[in-house]
């Protein structure tokens, strides 16, 4: 019996250690963000994605609307919840990414003239997309990556087909070269997309970072 | 043929530590880079001795240059009763001494680096083959500016600081100083970090732009900020290359102690390590102001000893 008692106690111990733990690194995390905000912090490097993300490949092949499952439907409609119309569309297919500043460069450049944009990213590389996230947000807490969301119950073969469907609401893009989704985007019309010159990107026009601009 | 100069400024004293083995270190690895590299005919380090106290620098690290800095370094030696004319109550005026360089460079590029940062790769491949060398059909911006890494103690050390300049894996497994700056962040309030505000790798300037702005502002003879305030006035004007993104902050800072670094800078990554040299006003970060030099900026009328290594 006691032996019982004090293995519940021991359970029940551990487990508050555990969520004061959780609290104590909220805790950290909101001063430094509070610090961030006064003084220059260095944010901590996101690791692991704080969105959910299964690698897919790109193809040629669409779902119309009509023709997906209604959780297909549902997850469209997830993700453009969170979309604004501030939001740019950035495709980035890995083996054409050879230098992925090339396009932090050209992101920034958006960010620096549209202080309010953030970024619905479509890329078939977890690495692209962690960094990315890692790179565009404020220490931790605000981001400027649109989170993916991914319901493992639905077929594979319709991941590509969802995000297709939620940039074609988007009205401009970043893109890598003849991307397969840049090139049904511009068969819609009236979609910009920037795919951005390697050697230029890094040219700032810096007139909107000085101050009193 | 084109023709860089990058130029350090220093001091024969032992600011937070070994300044002048960090300042040879520095020398010595821009001169073994450039011959490397076979571009000494396309560049010169320009060393200024500002204000050594205690015997001159050149005296100094005289016998302990490498052989590939003969021809290639060039020192100007501001002696304590000339830059006391000029530094009012500051200890050490980075931007008299760094338009001093100036002043006294043959390049057509200032390229303005710390007297503890050490020069990457990929900057040299840029530098010396990229840029203003490729033609891509648009005009290459006068001014560029990179960050820097910061090495660890033990990425310092003598016997494997090179390892990580040379290796561009390694390398870029040092640490980026100011990451706010090097990747242009946004903050909640609507203000992005510049690129250019960050710690220098290297501030790159074309002569004639130099000459256009009339300088680093003369008054800013304290610590910080002068690079960022000088950059806005580009800025206002011209595009600035970001060499941050393009050349993955290809500049290494040795590391060591703060004790005698900035006070009361909270623009720094360094804060809590609170030093007791006085600070410009960071304000001028945050405005824009007039640059008051007078013609003779550059310490222009003196008579200053020069000496090629």
């Amino acid at each position: 019996m006691i032996s019982y008692f004090k293995k519940k106690l021991n359970k029940a111990k551990t487990a508050y250690e555990n969520k004061s733990l959780q609290i104590l690194k909220y805790l950290d995390r909101e001063l430094n963000y509070e610090q961030s905000l006064k003084y220059y912090t260095e944010q901590d490097k996101i690791k692991k994605l704080t969105m959910e993300y299964k690698s897919y490949k790109f193809e040629n092949e669409i779902h119309s609307l009509s023709s997906m499952p209604e959780t297909a439907i549902e997850e469209i409609i997830r993700i453009n919840k969170r979309i604004t119309e501030h939001t740019w569309g950035v495709i980035l297919e890995a083996d054409k990414v050879s230098d992925i500043n090339v396009y932090i460069a050209q992101m920034n450049k958006v960010q620096i003239n549209a202080r309010k944009a953030n970024f619905f990213v479509v890329t078939d590389s977890e690495d692209i997309l962690l960094k990315l996230n890692d790179v565009f947000n404020w220490m931790n807490k605000i981001f400027y990556i649109v989170p993916n969301t991914y319901n493992h119950n639905i077929d594979k073969q319709y991941r590509n087909s969802i995000n297709f469907h939620c940039l074609k609401h988007l009205e401009k893009h970043v893109s890598t070269p003849e991307s397969v989704h840049m090139n049904m985007l511009k068969e819609i019309g009236g979609i910009q997309v920037t795919v951005p010159n390697q050697n230029r990107v890094f040219c700032f026009n810096s007139k909107r970072l000085v101050p009193g601009s | 043929m084109k023709r860089i100069s990058y130029v350090l400024v220093s001091r024969n004293d032992n600011y937070n530590g070994d300044s002048v083995g960090r300042c040879v270190n520095t020398v010595n690895h821009a001169c073994e880079i450039i011959a490397k590299n076979n571009v000494v005919d396309q560049s010169e380090v320009v060393l200024v001795d500002w204000c050594s106290r205690s015997g001159s620098l050149r005296e100094s690290i005289s016998s302990r240059l490498v052989p590939e800095a003969k021809g290639l370094l060039k020192i100007v030696t501001v002696p304590p009763e000339v830059a006391d004319r000029h530094q009012g109550d500051s200890p050490f005026s980075e931007v008299h001494a760094m338009n001093v360089g100036f002043r006294n460079m043959e390049g057509k590029h200032f390229a303005r680096i710390d007297q503890d940062t050490l020069i990457g790769q990929r900057f040299m491949d840029w530098f010396y083959h990229e840029y203003e060398v490729k033609d891509y059909g648009w005009s290459w911006p006068r001014a560029a500016f990179c960050s820097r890494r910061n090495l660890s103690e033990d990425q310092s050390h003598h016997s494997v600081f090179r390892d990580y300049i040379y290796d561009q894996q390694l390398s870029r497994k040092v640490d980026i100083c100011h990451e706010h700056n090097h990747y242009s962040r946004l903050m909640p309030n609507g203000e992005v970090f510049p690129f250019y505000g960050g710690a220098v790798g290297v501030m790159m300037v074309d002569r004639e732009c130099y000459l256009e702005h009339k300088g680093f502002n003369e008054k800013l003879v304290y610590m910080n900020s002068m690079d960022t305030e000088f950059l806005n006035r580009i800025a206002a004007k011209e595009d600035i290359y970001n060499l941050c993104l393009s050349i993955d902050a290809d500049f290494y800072h040795q590391n060591h102690d703060r004790s005698e670094g900035a006070s009361n800078d909270t623009t720094q990554p360094h804060a809590q390590q609170e030093g007791e040299r006085k600070t410009n006003d960071l304000d001028i970060r945050n405005k824009m102001i007039d640059n008051p030099n007078p013609d003779n900026w550059g310490l222009l009328d003196e008579d200053l000893e020069i000496t090629i290594v």
